[in-house]
């Protein structure tokens, strides 16, 4: 199934995209998705978004859902995607001014 | 108020719970802004024309022809001139009643703290993460609530720290990343990135609405997002946590 996943910030300089669909495997989570991107990009990508496999400071969404929302996530990070779901990866604040 | 500040404010004026008493308040506000690149620009600009009547500009650059894409208080003439100076001549002919404090050199702690002194607000349009954490350093010190910009290609942040409330600036910042030696970004997120900010130092000293706080006021201009993500303050924090203030570290 695909999903469209979007970058953002510093992860856009780590994949050199902003978005891009991705074929993913039923039964896929976030989790192993990181999994997939980091076999791509690297494992910055991951360090970025889930230090220490923790979700931390709104780094990813998915349909512009915060992960961290264990009312609309409660398995957060191992949460199912689904096809045609939109999963943001948003990073750390970054940018200049 | 004067009959001609009533004219030129009578649009804003007449908002309901906004009001005459809300434009008085910003008449007698001082906002500090830092950084007069493409966000401090536009949040300078719409501070001034909302009726901020005490600014201070702080940036120490000169203007380059790569400046122009998104700096809206320059143009080509001014290649080679201060920015905060240059930017202070351009508000000073939109109202000539604005005082204007410039600061053209690199600041630091203590420079802040001389600065933010008899602020009322604090805007963050700096570039560097160290800038910005000594901002942040000083802000929680005093207890100034401040707004901080982040804008970058297409997307952009506005985060208002209210200090002892909300997670700081040093909860949240990736202070190991590698900041690029030049930002990719378009003139459109410096802009609605400076104009949040504004936005948030005129909620802030009029007290009109609500002011969103401790949160990533995320845009993404180039899907057509906005999304408003809550930061969490960190116990271990060396600035807001249990770690304590790292005041007299300097």
């Amino acid at each position: 199934m695909k999903i469209m996943v979007r970058y953002y910030g510093y992860l856009t300089r780590e994949t050199n995209k902003h978005y891009e669909e991705i074929n993913v495997d039923d039964g896929t989570t976030i989790r192993t998705l990181f999994d997939k991107l980091v076999i791509q990009y690297g494992t910055r990508i991951r360090e970025l978004c889930v230090p220490k496999g923790e979700l931390r400071q709104s780094s990813v969404t998915v349909n512009r859902q915060d992960l961290r929302d264990s009312r609309l996530f409660p398995e957060g990070i191992d949460t199912v995607v689904q096809e045609g779901e939109i999963v943001a990866l948003i990073g750390p604040l970054s940018g200049a001014a | 108020m004067k009959p001609q500040d009533l004219e030129r404010w009578n649009r804003q004026v007449v908002i309901p719970q906004f009001g005459v008493r809300s434009q008085e308040k910003l008449a007698t506000s001082k906002v500090a802004v830092f950084g007069v690149g493409g966000v401090g620009c536009a949040t300078a600009l719409y501070l001034a024309v909302a009726g901020v009547r005490n600014l201070v500009l702080v940036d120490k650059d000169i203007i380059a022809l790569g400046n122009l894409n998104r700096q809206i208080l320059f143009q080509l003439s001014d290649l080679d001139q201060a920015k905060a100076s240059t930017a202070a001549q351009r508000l000073a002919a939109i109202d000539p009643a604005i005082k204007i404090e410039v600061i053209e050199k690199h600041v630091g702690l203590l420079d802040i703290e001389d600065i933010v002194a008899d602020c009322s607000f604090v805007v963050d349009a700096f570039d560097r993460i160290e800038d910005r954490l000594n901002i942040n350093q000083v802000c929680f010190d005093k207890k100034l609530v401040s707004a901080h910009g982040f804008a970058q290609e297409f997307a952009g942040e506005v985060v208002v720290i209210d200090p002892g409330k909300t997670a700081c600036l040093n909860c949240v910042l990736e202070k190991d990343a590698q900041e690029p030696a030049v930002t990719p970004i378009m003139g459109v997120t410096a802009g609605i990135v400076g104009i949040g900010l504004a936005n948030a130092a005129i909620k802030y000293v009029t007290g009109f609405g609500f002011l969103q706080t401790g949160c990533r006021m995320f845009w993404d201009l180039g899907f057509e997002q906005y999304l408003s993500l809550p930061l969490q303050r960190r116990n271990d924090c060396i600035v807001c946590g249990n770690a304590g203030s790292r005041k007299g570290e300097r």
